[in-house]
């Protein structure tokens, strides 16, 4: 059991932004997340030492993601702006770390689920688009055009959120 | 936005779980009984010898419908409605099995 802790202490808050850039609720996404762990615990027996272990168990993060999206249709056009403080958008309210990681979070949530799934593998979890590839059953083509267009959307969208206080966030 | 500025964003933005997620993970796997192991076969392994058979049944059906054979000096009359009566039970049997065993792997696979 120590050894599934150490495995969960390492995963867990990568694991949780992949889920989180599908279902898009927080929430929701530690559910899965709870729910996947559980998933592995019983299956690790199945995993074959051929493959990455964490791109088997992305996999499977990502397929469970998948399926409860499709089971509770949840609705990813909330009007998020509504939740944003008043006079947020100014630069010292910017460089706080917290206020940066909510805009961010706002414009992935504002982003189609496999653009921002791939944007997480590829450069949060490092994955190359081969393993990209594995994880998500996309081809090489549909990677590169969500990579390409997920990188658009998302600076549109923070343009959108911030307008030129977007220049404090990088 | 240039990419590194892209991949900087991206993990900046890496969430966190919420306290006490690992012990309560762990707490609810201590707690929860065992899972109880289903071991069935593969639906693949079945679905070949159940085509074949299906396709040898038909073959007989086929050939040995409104024909004569003699079987230890009796001669018999087969005909194609017995035998296609009970290739059809069987085909039906099959089917039935198939469903039954997709079933349990979909429940299976949710656990």
């Amino acid at each position: 059991m120590d050894a599934f802790r150490l495995l969960v202490e390492k995963y867990k808050d990568v694991s949780l932004s992949l889920i989180f850039s599908i279902v898009k609720d927080e929430a929701v996404a530690e559910d899965i997340l709870q729910e996947a762990f559980i998933k592995v615990f019983h299956k690790i027996d199945t995993f074959k030492f051929k493959a990455n272990f964490s791109t088997w168990l992305y996999r499977i993060m990502v397929n469970l993601s998948y399926n409860e999206l499709k089971r509770t249709k949840i609705n990813q056009n909330v009007n998020d702006l509504a939740q944003l403080p008043e006079n947020l958008i100014s630069k010292e309210e910017l460089l706080k770390v917290e206020n940066q990681k909510k805009y961010i979070h706002l414009a992935l949530k504002k982003i189609n689920a496999d653009e921002a799934l791939v944007l997480q593998l590829f450069y949060l979890s490092e994955m190359s688009i081969n393993e990209v590839m594995k994880i998500t059953g996309f081809s090489k083509a549909k990677v590169k055009v969500s990579l390409h267009r997920g990188r658009n959307n998302l600076n549109f969208q923070l343009k959108r959120l911030l307008g030129n206080e977007l220049k404090h966030l990088l | 936005m240039k990419e590194d500025e892209i991949k900087k964003l991206i993990q900046r933005s890496k969430l966190e779980t919420s306290n006490g997620f690992t012990e309560r993970l762990i707490h609810k796997l201590e707690t929860q009984p065992k899972q109880q192991q289903v071991s069935l076969p593969s639906f693949r392994k079945i679905m070949v010898p159940i085509i074949s058979i299906v396709v040898f049944m038909s073959y007989l059906v086929y050939r040995f419908s409104d024909s004569i054979f003699s079987l230890f000096n009796t001669e018999l009359n087969l005909s194609n409605k017995p035998i296609f009566m009970i290739s059809s039970i069987f085909f039906l049997f099959l089917i039935n099995y198939m469903i039954r065993l997709n079933e349990a792997y979909k429940k299976l696979n949710t656990i």
